[in-house]
């Protein structure tokens, strides 16, 4: 079934009005008619360059940020033209972890209270059982249990972004949008995030979606990832697929081999050069 | 060395802290400890000097001096805190839910405080006063009005400062709104600027309510706020200045302390 569609978003940052002898700033787009769907269960990666708008298409699919243009459907339902009541029911299903994982954390609350905050808003727990679920998801991610009365300053940067994961995993959504959510972490973290997030997958049918610069993190994760430049999708590359566009051959061909004699046999397996 | 000067202005401001609360509690437990009615006259008493009985003597009609000051505390600085703890509540709660809401309300709630803002506060309370005419609720609702106006532009962009954070929509995303959200992210971190400001700014409301009995805009004759006492005290200044000066020196001590206390809070905050 379709649990996420987005059809034809369009952004452009500049929208203040201008006094009315100064013409509007014509600013590029920041996206320009992206346009796709994701399924339950499924992981979509999204890879492209430093500042083509991922963040920002990550942005507007959780509702935090109004597209100039176009609309996003979770379950069927617009984003953007729904009741507060109902954008609450939404907002369980849609999580995410930010890219910059120390800004998304309140300086003055603790890793417990950052952990329990989506409870508070959405069951009605004791302290005893919330107490059991913050550990239960510091257990998931790895993370000791003493760490949930430290402040986000005390926690190094991998610390501080698996205790987002664990906030994101709290409520047990339908979809997360994970932006750099492993990218500051070391490989055997990331293996570990990685493995934990497909078992999730499995056992809770999540669907991701997956923004990083990582190809081969993204090509690991991912059913179906798709290739942005300057604020566009130019490509969408099948689990196996290979790559035309020359903006993700660009993205490929930045990935270095760990011994240069392997490159131009990955070229053969993934290029069709 | 950053430790070392940190603990200095702890130190500082305990003791600046210490000598307000002292006053406060003067003020607080005056009506007992005053050794006389404050507003008994007694003409044949007047002007005497510093005794045991009068530890600063008598005014022009033969009142304590030392009784008005204690009672003085209570019409000057707490008038002051009141004023302040008022206005700031409900700049809050003003600021935040034209910050939160923005849109037409926002944008008239500019445009209105602009407008106000054009004048300097003190014009702006001298001119309510002038309406309502002189007493000390006037004195209240005149004062509480200009600082609220001033407070809740101020606070609206606080806010407005935070809504861009990513812990703020981190908490939505987690589903947290409204009024939880405000008491939960905006307010523990907003708390330090507000605090500073605030007390800060009971120094400049004590000179205000001060100024507006001076002349004669403020409370009436007998209550012995300390602008008063120095209002009364003037005429009688080249043969007895003892009448201004002790009133005159409390405002400025208690205006220093708080200036001091709040500069130490903004350094604590860096
Ligand atoms: N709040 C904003 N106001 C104005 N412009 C913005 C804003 N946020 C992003 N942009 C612009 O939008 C473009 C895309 O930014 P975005 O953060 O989505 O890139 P990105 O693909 O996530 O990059 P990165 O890989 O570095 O995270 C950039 O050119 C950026 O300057
Ligand atoms: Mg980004």
């Amino acid at each position: 079934m379709t649990l996420l569609e987005v059809r034809n978003i369009e952004m452009h940052y500049d929208q203040r009005p201008r006094p009315f002898m100064f013409k509007r700033g014509q600013e590029a787009p920041v996206l320009q008619k992206v346009t796709f769907s994701l399924q339950e269960g499924e992981c979509l990666g999204i890879v492209g360059q430093s500042g083509s708008g991922k963040s920002t298409l990550g942005r507007i699919i959780l509702g935090i940020e109004r597209p100039t243009k176009g609309e996003v459907l979770f379950q069927g339902v617009n984003l953007y033209e729904t009741t507060s009541k109902h954008k609450k029911i939404i907002r369980r299903d849609l999580q995410t972890v930010f890219q910059n994982s120390y800004h998304s954390f309140n300086p003055k609350q603790t890793i417990f209270e950052i952990i329990e905050e989506p409870f508070l808003n959405f069951e009605h727990f004791s302290k005893t059982e919330r107490q059991h679920k913050v550990r239960e998801l510091l257990d998931c991610v790895e993370l000791g249990r003493t760490i949930d009365q430290k402040y986000p300053s005390q926690l190094s940067g991998g610390q501080q972004q698996r205790v987002n994961i664990a906030r994101a995993l709290a409520l047990n959504p339908k979809l997360i949008v994970l932006d750099e959510a492993i990218s500051s972490l070391d490989m055997i973290l990331q293996k570990h995030i990685i493995q934990l997030l497909q078992s999730l997958q499995k056992d809770r049918h999540l669907a991701y979606i997956f923004i990083s610069h990582d190809l081969q993190a993204t090509r690991f994760m991912s059913d179906r990832i798709l290739v942005m430049q300057n604020g566009q999708l130019v490509e969408e590359i099948a689990k196996d697929g290979a790559y035309k566009h020359p903006a993700s051959l660009e993205l490929y061909n930045a990935i270095l081999p760990s011994h240069p004699r392997e490159r131009t046999m990955k070229h053969k397996r993934f290029c069709n050069v | 060395m950053s430790l070392v000067r940190k603990e200095n202005v702890y130190v500082k401001r305990l003791f600046s802290l210490t000598l307000l609360l002292i006053i406060g509690l003067l003020g607080l437990f005056a009506p007992i400890i005053m050794p006389h009615d404050p507003l008994a006259i007694d003409i044949s008493k007047k002007f005497l000097g510093p005794s045991l009985d009068y530890p600063l003597g008598t005014d022009h009609l033969g009142r304590c001096v030392w009784s008005r000051m204690l009672l003085g505390i209570r019409y000057s600085l707490g008038s002051a805190l009141i004023i302040q703890i008022v206005a700031i509540l409900l700049a809050v709660l003003l600021g935040a839910f034209v910050a939160l809401k923005r849109g037409l309300i926002d944008f008239l709630f500019i445009r209105i405080c602009d407008i106000l803002l054009a004048f300097p506060t003190l014009v702006l309370a001298f001119g309510l006063l002038g309406l309502l005419g002189p007493s000390l609720k006037n004195v209240f609702i005149a004062l509480i009005f200009t600082q609220l106006v001033y407070y809740s532009r101020w606070i609206r962009g606080l806010f407005i400062g935070m809504n861009e954070k990513g812990f703020i929509q981190a908490a939505r995303i987690s589903g947290t709104s409204g009024i939880k959200l405000i008491m939960r992210h905006y307010i523990p971190n907003l708390l330090p600027p507000i605090v500073t400001i605030v007390v800060l700014d009971i120094g400049k409301v004590i000179l205000e309510i001060a100024g507006f009995s001076f002349i004669g805009l403020g409370v009436h004759a007998p209550i012995p706020e300390w602008g008063m006492m120095v209002n009364e005290g003037k005429q009688y200044i080249r043969q007895h200045p003892e009448l201004m000066l002790y009133p005159g020196l409390a405002i400025v001590l208690v205006v220093l302390l708080l200036n001091h206390l709040a500069s130490s809070f903004k350094k604590l905050g860096q």
